[in-house]
């Protein structure tokens, strides 16, 4: 039977998605579901991975039940996942305690120590990573300290994706893009760096076989097939880590191509062909072999909007009930009809505090500068102009190490929005193209397959066929020149409330102690 | 026995007729426009005030036995420069005080003279809408007009001196023409030389309980007044109103929540702040008074609810707002820049603190507490000059809200105190002359007897101390920002 269809598993947060592509990039069906996340400490956060499995395999048998796909049809699988999840495995693949997600903090002291043991700055320099307790080697360090029954027992650390694929093949795995978990992960030539394991008491041989994202690891085993609804002897490639398949998935295949990304949360990935390092941003492979993705992650994405129409725009709301659109679309047309620079409102969107490139969890949210003449159009531009402020912040620190983006390939929620995405085209001085991203990150996964499969004979064959540009937002010059003012007032407003933002902390932690 | 109040206010004027005792039998007020010759300019004919004066009072003393009638007092919108010709007539429409012609003069007053001289002179600095700025305006802009000035005076006192004939002011009114040394009372020398003009020109100053004349024949005649009703110097309007909200003697204090919010305090003792933070100016009860202004205050929740919030139910929106002093965000009340302490006019309205947990009854009550810190920082100054304040009465609009109550006892440590009666400058006019007529021994004697408190709010020591840190990142926020605003400014 011919081979018609590439199948992604996007293993997310808060959930697992199924997608079915044809060869195309159209989806052929789609499946959602949902697992817990447990937080039995503060600061911890964990998953099982049974879990996943379950939810995986039951989704993958729905949908192609669902659609009618004869899994034999099913010319390969990719499969991505969340950064930095830390899975202790035995020999036979069994999980040896829940994964413990990117957002668990709990490994601090052990971030602390690695610091003093090996120097922050040269593991900064191997790793290109910050030493946080977010990232894969505290956990284990933490594991070995606090659950040694475990770590005697573990076999293999594996990560997420890496997990699921073991389920599907019974092979372990590790793929380059998850490699940056791993702060002896040397992430400019690709290697393990022992002498760093062993100066952390941490054996590589915890570590499972290095892959590129698009080779193939295995096939799908008999079990699994039964577990699934698959056939065995079905494909599986090592996949990677979900940004950098979403960066694929919205077509950033070149040198200068830069991601951005409009979620909940916001960032960017620029694509680089050297590891160019920066202490205040993350690097790690891309999803294509000897590419590197120079990435930084913002805390205002379409989430600030979120919160404005969930606190304050009752009146977006019910003129969108009336008129039948979303309040998100009422916005954007009141934020059209203000003046680039929102007549001297600034927003700050540091309302988790911020990541990159300050690093300051103890920011907040700012408005600056109203005034009567002010309404609440000013204050909703205000705040894409902020977010877009934030993005330009990380690019211009790229740059510094001379990672410099050229085209702007938006994704995410607030690139539905022409207004917004505009904004960040003016903000930036970069042309943006906004490619059809609903499902970039799955579409990213099945790319892979189809590479590991030999649907596709290159990364370009691939994105051609797949990828399709909805819109093109050229930069305004005009604009651009009144954001650079604005910009530099922004980057001073922070610096000027830095101290209130740390006393302002303060006091509520003791209020609410 | 009747007295009379006139409030000669920016757009209208109000008359209250009331009895020895304090209450109030009968209102009634007259409209006249004001006039925007430029923008930014704000003038009114004094004609205007004076006949729709003596048509408001025809209302007022229609059907009242208009023997009983014995005194005539004045509250009155402040600054504004009134200028007749020796023949007694007007010489141009009055520059109000709210008219922004004379930022060069009051420049030149600030910064060439020297706010330190003026405080000196005056115990106060200029602002664009005194009255020594807009006599400078006149003398470079109109020297012709200027030439023939023979009487300088304050809006209420030109209606005394058609009433009376009398070319009189009182101490809290001068003390608004930065021409007038506020400590030993008197025109300032200095100040009179600088403006170009004579104390000849100036009115012969009077306390504001003062009888200065009776009203002439033929206007009682007109009115059908007996023709021995004594007129008083009166007020300026706040301090007018401090009079009728019974803030006169040592440490009372009020605050007005109104488009403006300011905080007055009473003080049997001269006192200046070294930065000039506060005005201090001469009281209606013969002593002294601070005086901070914010400008944005009840007008800061108008802008947020109608503007921001799209919403007319201020009540309800405000209904649901607990957890006093918790509140994680910030609020600087600068929508127009401000006045006390900071003297900033670039300064802008900043929301600072948000976070994704943040609601809309979080941004309600920073906006709410901001204004209450902005009126601290005036508070806490005159603290400084060693002023010992127990209570505080709380009017104007923003005082509906039983929440602001609650915010400004707990932000103040202070007991607030809510009148029966909120009357305002017309009030504080016709209790002066009640003491002027000799009714009362002293205006604080009159303040015991007419102001009644209807209801109190106490602070809660728990909230108080949430708040005294709130506070402290409060008042770190304008220094930290200064420099900025200065800059966006240029933009």
């Amino acid at each position: 039977m011919s081979k018609k269809f590439l199948l992604a598993v996007d293993l997310g947060t808060s959930g697992c998605k199924i997608t079915v592509f044809d060869f195309n990039g159209k989806v052929m069906g789609s499946w959602t579901g949902e697992y817990q996340t447990y937080y039995p400490h503060s600061g911890y956060a964990e998953q099982d991975p049974q879990e996943w499995w379950q939810v995986a395999s039951h989704g993958i048998r729905g949908v192609l039940e669902k659609n009618t796909i004869d899994p034999r049809e099913i010319a390969a699988i990719g499969v991505d996942g969340t950064s930095w999840a830390c899975i202790p495995v035995d020999k036979e693949g069994t999980p040896l305690r829940p994964a413990m997600l990117w957002l668990d903090r709990r490994a601090q002291k052990q971030a602390d120590w690695m610091k003093e043991r090996s120097g922050e700055e040269r593991l900064v320099g191997i790793s290109g990573n910050p030493v946080d307790p977010a990232y894969i080697t505290p956990k284990i360090l933490w594991i070995k300290e606090n659950e040694p029954e475990v770590y005697k027992k573990t076999y293999k650390f594996l990560q997420s994706n890496a997990y699921l694929v073991y389920k599907l093949t019974g092979q372990y795995s590790q793929d380059y893009s998850q490699g940056y978990g791993f702060h002896f992960f040397n992430i400019s030539t690709g290697s393990w760096q022992e002498d760093i394991a062993d100066e952390l008491g941490i054996s590589i041989d915890f570590m499972a076989p290095l892959y590129h994202c698009h080779e193939v690891v295995g096939t799908v085993t008999a079990k699994a097939a039964e577990e699934t609804g698959l056939v065995s002897g079905i494909p599986v490639v090592a996949g990677g880590l979900d940004a950098a398949c979403c960066t694929l998935g919205a077509g950033v295949i070149n040198p200068g191509q830069t991601q951005e990304q409009g979620g909940q949360a916001g960032g960017m990935s620029i694509q680089v062909d050297k590891a160019l390092i920066h202490p205040k941003l993350i690097l790690g492979y891309h999803v294509i072999p000897n590419q590197w993705l120079l990435q930084g992650g913002t805390v205002g994405g379409s989430g600030t909007l979120r919160w404005f129409n969930e606190q304050l725009g009752s009146f977006e709301r019910l003129l969108g009930r009336e008129r039948g659109m979303s309040p998100y679309e009422i916005m954007s047309h009141e934020a059209q009809g203000i003046s680039p620079g929102s007549d001297g409102l600034i927003f700050l969107p540091y309302m988790a505090g911020e990541r990159s490139p300050i690093w300051d969890s103890k920011a907040r949210g700012v408005f600056f500068g109203l005034s009567y003449d002010k309404t609440r159009a000013h204050m909703i531009r205000s705040i894409m102009e902020g977010v877009a402020f934030s993005l330009l912040h990380n690019l211009e620190t790229a740059e510094e190490v001379g990672a410099k983006a050229q085209i702007l390939n938006s994704v995410g929620g607030a690139a539905n929005s022409h207004v917004w995405t505009q904004i960040k085209a003016d903000v930036t001085g970069k042309v943006i193209h906004v490619p059809f991203s609903d499902h970039a990150t799955s579409l990213g996964a099945a790319i892979l397959a189809g590479l590991g499969a030999g649907v596709y004979s290159s990364f370009e064959q691939a994105v051609s066929e797949t990828v399709r540009i909805q819109r093109i937002h050229e930069p305004d010059d005009k604009n651009h020149r009144i954001y650079q003012d604005y910009y530099r007032l922004y980057l001073d407003l922070y610096e000027r409330l830095k101290e209130s933002f740390e006393q302002l902390h303060y006091m509520q932690e003791m209020i609410f102690r | 026995m009747y007295f009379i109040g006139i409030d000669l206010g920016t757009s209208a004027v109000k008359l209250l007729l009331m009895d020895q005792d304090g209450k109030i039998i009968k209102i009634a007020s007259r409209d006249y426009p004001i006039l925007f010759p430029k923008l930014g300019w704000a003038e009114q004919n004094p004609e205007d005030w004076y006949v729709q004066t003596i048509d408001g009072l025809k209302e007022l003393l229609s059907d009242i036995d208009k023997e009983q009638v014995a005194g005539i007092g004045f509250g009155g919108q402040m600054h504004g420069l009134v200028v007749l010709d020796k023949d007694d007539n007007v010489i141009r429409p009055t520059i109000l005080w709210n008219d922004n012609r004379t930022a060069a003069e009051t420049d030149y007053l600030n910064y060439e003279i020297g706010k330190d001289k003026l405080s000196e002179y005056t115990a106060n600095i200029a602002f664009a809408g005194f009255t020594a700025p807009k006599i400078l305006w006149m003398r470079k802009h109109e020297p012709e007009n200027f030439e023939r000035i023979a009487k300088i005076m304050l809006p209420k006192d030109y209606i005394a001196y058609k009433l009376t004939g009398v070319h009189c002011s009182d101490p809290s009114d001068a003390s608004g023409t930065i021409f007038y040394d506020v400590k030993n009372k008197r025109w300032s020398k200095e100040m009179m030389e600088i403006c170009g003009i004579r104390e000849d020109q100036l009115p012969t100053v009077y306390e504001s309980y003062e009888v200065v004349g009776t009203i002439k024949e033929d206007i009682a005649e007109e009115l059908g007044l007996r023709k021995d009703v004594k007129v008083v110097a009166g007020a300026g309007d706040n301090a007018a109103a401090a009079v009728g909200t019974g803030t006169v003697g040592d440490g009372k204090c009020n605050i007005s929540l109104g488009t403006s919010g300011t905080i007055f305090i009473s003080s049997k003792s001269f006192g200046v702040d070294k930065n000039n933070a506060l005005h201090s100016f001469a009281h209606a009860d013969g002593n002294y008074h601070l005086m901070g202004v914010v400008l944005s205050a009840a007008s800061c929740n108008k802008w947020w609810m109608e503007d921001i919030l799209k919403t007319t139910d201020f009540a309800g929106e405000q209904k649901n707002i607990k957890n006093l002093g918790k509140n994680h965000v910030y609020f600087l009340p600068y929508l127009m820049g401000e006045r006390s302490p900071h003297n900033d006019p670039n300064a802008r309205a900043t929301f600072v603190g948000m976070t994704m947990e943040t609601s809309r009854e979080d941004m309600t009550l920073a906006m709410m507490e901001g204004v209450t810190f902005a009126i601290r920082d005036s508070y806490e100054i005159a603290k400084s000059l060693g002023i010992n304040i127990e209570r505080t009465n709380m009017c104007g609009g923003g005082a509906k809200s039983p929440l602001w109550r609650k915010i400004l006892a707990n932000v103040l440590n202070l007991k607030v105190d809510i009148l029966e009666v909120e009357e305002g400058p017309a009030l504080g006019g016709a209790m002066l002359a009640a003491v002027g007529c000799g009714l009362y021994s002293s205006v604080e004697e009159i303040a015991q007897k007419v102001v009644k408190i209807k209801e109190t709010v106490e602070p809660d020591p728990e909230i108080v101390e949430l708040y005294n840190q709130r506070y402290e990142v409060f008042k770190k926020l304008y220094p930290s920002l200064k420099g900025f605003f200065k800059e966006m400014h240029i933009d």
